[in-house]
């Protein structure tokens, strides 16, 4: 255990060592982190660069006279791009662009506080615990698609939800009440996985600092903002970023509990997914990398308005962090020894 | 906390009040979980009574909550009407193994990139978040023809492969975030104790960091097992597609046989729970157990 106090003759070495170690590992840096880059190269980076390279082409024509498929793709530039936005096809962008706002920003505001919620019930120790979190979690153990049949089972004119709430709604006609609708499947759908989440960084707190905030005589607000919530902002962030870029690419829950052409519900991965399913290949690509473009700048404004911490720096202040968390007990029990 | 915590004598001023008030909370915080946990259970009741109605009774209205008619043949039926067992183990093959190469391939990445700093650190690990932000639906496409040109299509290993990519940035960066927040100075200890790198990662740091492990295998079985889009696209023959694409075939314009499909859906949630069950005392042991002290 390195000592905090900095002692020049105890610095240098450390430094020493440090730089040998950046020195000698090139090739070992290469043999550890090359299986991740071969793996995403072949199923994410081909497809990647092949819509790039598709947006810039449309089919020129479909069919011949003997209705047999004719392949003659037209190099077009950027005109998929500017058709999306500012022609015919522009009304509908801008509706699945709000939409996939809509649904990012509540539906991921809903999932983090129920999420959070439901780690610190599930942190607790009480009788049945063990089943109160399975129950939780299994929901995020159900295929998509098969969740959002069930939700369509019960949004159905004369389904559960309608016989609970006493009058007819019809859920997945055009309206509020669908975006409602699609929330709530979604809000039981995952934030379970932000649960889960949570508490695997809530595991990761020593008891010793609640018993130190509880002798200080700090409340259970208090301690969940002081202490609590900064200990598990490492994995908050990971968690909410992961369902950022999740939800951003929202497609088979809208598109299996809704259906596709609902401009209540309809988002950028929808609309991409329908231009493909009509062999419209260029105007997909560009959908898809508009909503690339979209989700990295959120990913990146997220990383740096909330956590520019996040890949590195945090590493130093969270060891001094649990270096004062370690010190109580350790000072304790040397007194002790 | 509260239920672990021996009691002492004078807590705060007012003792019996504070043992009191103590309970109180422990028993609050049940409730409270168990209502949670009923709203997130309650539509696996209607899953399971609809999945027990006779075809009959799904198109009645008003609806019944309990069906009059109990009608279990529907689990023995099930079997019959697709290949449920094959797409089963279609499924639990692809989840499985791409769980497996995720973690392999993401432990060595991560490790390195906690534990060392070199230059392009940071931006590999942006680019792995960024392979996050492509739609699978727009991705569909390049892989459905790199598939083709691999001869993969239709087979398990193409929805291995696949699976393992799509899962394997969240492990990366869940594992990064985890082998960071164990201190450094606890390996140089096991070095000073004589361990080599490897026996003092695989002796002080993985252990410590089971719950991010745990994590990763949950995230990425679940996700290859929910994998929908994909495998609607490379697979064709009803006998090697997962449940997810098989399932919603129970429910489409020609049938209707939402009791099949809520079987199914209600036996394909047992692996899962099995796994979770298992695997659910290594999230909770971990850390609790005060190995980091």
């Amino acid at each position: 255990m390195t000592t905090t106090t900095a002692e020049p003759g105890t610095v240098a070495p450390v430094k020493q060592k440090n730089k040998s170690d950046v020195q000698g590992s090139g090739r070992l840096a290469a043999v550890l982190l090359s299986p991740t880059f071969l793996v995403l190269a072949l199923v994410v980076g081909y497809p990647i660069i092949d819509a790039l390279r598709e947006s810039m082409y449309q089919r020129s024509n479909g069919l011949d006279a003997n209705g047999f498929v004719v392949k003659g793709d037209k190099f077009v530039g950027l005109k998929n791009y500017t058709d999306i936005l500012t022609g015919d096809a522009s009304h509908a962008f801008w509706n699945a662009f709000y939409n996939t706002t809509f649904f990012t920003v509540v539906g991921v505001l809903i999932e983090t506080i129920l999420g959070v919620a439901m780690a610190l019930v599930m942190h607790q120790a009480f009788r049945g615990r063990g089943f109160v979190r399975a129950s939780i979690l299994v929901p995020w153990a159900i295929p998509t698609a098969v969740s959002a049949l069930l939700w369509r089972w019960v949004f159905q004119a004369d389904g559960v939800a309608n016989a609970m709430i006493g009058h007819q709604v019809l859920w997945t006609t055009e309206g509020f009440h669908a975006k409602v609708a699609v929330l709530i499947a979604d809000t039981w759908k995952t934030a379970p996985f932000v649960g889960l989440l949570v508490l695997a960084g809530l595991q990761l707190i020593p008891a010793e600092v609640y018993e130190a905030a509880k002798v200080d005589g700090a409340g259970t607000w208090y301690t969940f903002r002081k202490i609590t919530l900064p200990l598990i902002k490492p994995v908050l962030l990971v968690a909410v970023l992961f369902r950022l870029l999740d939800v951003l690419r929202f497609f088979d829950l809208p598109f299996v509990l809704i259906g596709a052409h609902k401009d209540s519900v309809e988002t950028l991965s929808m609309l991409a997914y329908d231009e493909a399913s009509n062999l419209r290949y260029g105007p997909a690509a560009a959908y898809a990398t508009i909503l690339f473009v979209y989700v990295a700048v959120v990913a990146y404004a997220f990383v740096k308005l909330l956590g520019a911490d996040i890949i590195g720096e945090a590493r130093s202040r969270k060891k001094t962090a649990a270096k004062r968390a370690k010190k109580g007990p350790r000072a304790a029990r040397e007194a002790t020894a | 906390m509260s239920g672990r915590s021996t009691p002492r004598p004078k807590d705060r001023a007012g003792s019996g009040d504070g043992a009191f008030a103590r309970r109180a909370k422990v028993a609050i915080l049940a409730g409270v979980g168990y209502l949670v946990a009923f709203v997130f259970i309650a539509p696996y009741l209607e899953m399971a009574l609809t999945a027990l109605k006779p075809d009959r009774e799904l198109t009645k209205s008003p609806t019944t909550l309990l069906p009059e008619h109990w009608d279990f043949a529907n689990f023995v039926n099930v079997w019959k009407a697709a290949p449920i067992w094959k797409n089963m183990q279609v499924s639990l093959i692809v989840a499985a193994v791409a769980t497996l190469i995720a973690l392999a391939v993401a432990l060595p990445a991560a490790y390195y990139t906690a534990r060392h700093r070199f230059r392009g650190r940071g931006a590999f690990l942006l680019l792995v978040l960024v392979t996050q932000m492509f739609a699978p639906t727009a991705l569909v496409i390049g892989i459905y023809r790199e598939m083709v040109a691999l001869d993969l299509t239709d087979t398990l290993f193409g929805l291995i492969l696949v699976n393992a990519a799509f899962n394997l940035p969240f492990c990366v960066w869940i594992l990064h975030g985890y082998f960071s927040s164990i201190p450094k100075a606890l390996e140089e200890a096991a070095y000073l104790d004589g361990a080599g790198k490897v026996k003092a990662l695989v002796r002080v740091t993985l252990p410590l960091s089971l719950p991010g492990l745990v994590t990763a295998v949950i995230y990425t079985f679940i996700g290859a097992w929910n994998e929908y889009v994909v495998a609607l696209t490379i697979t064709s023959s009803p006998d090697r597609q997962p449940l997810t694409v098989a399932v919603p075939g129970f429910v489409t314009s020609y049938q209707q046989h939402w009791q099949y499909l809520f079987a199914t859906s209600l036996i394909a949630i047992v692996p899962v729970v099995i796994l979770f069950v298992f695997i659910e005392r290594y999230l909770i042991g971990g850390l609790t157990a005060g190995s980091v002290k």
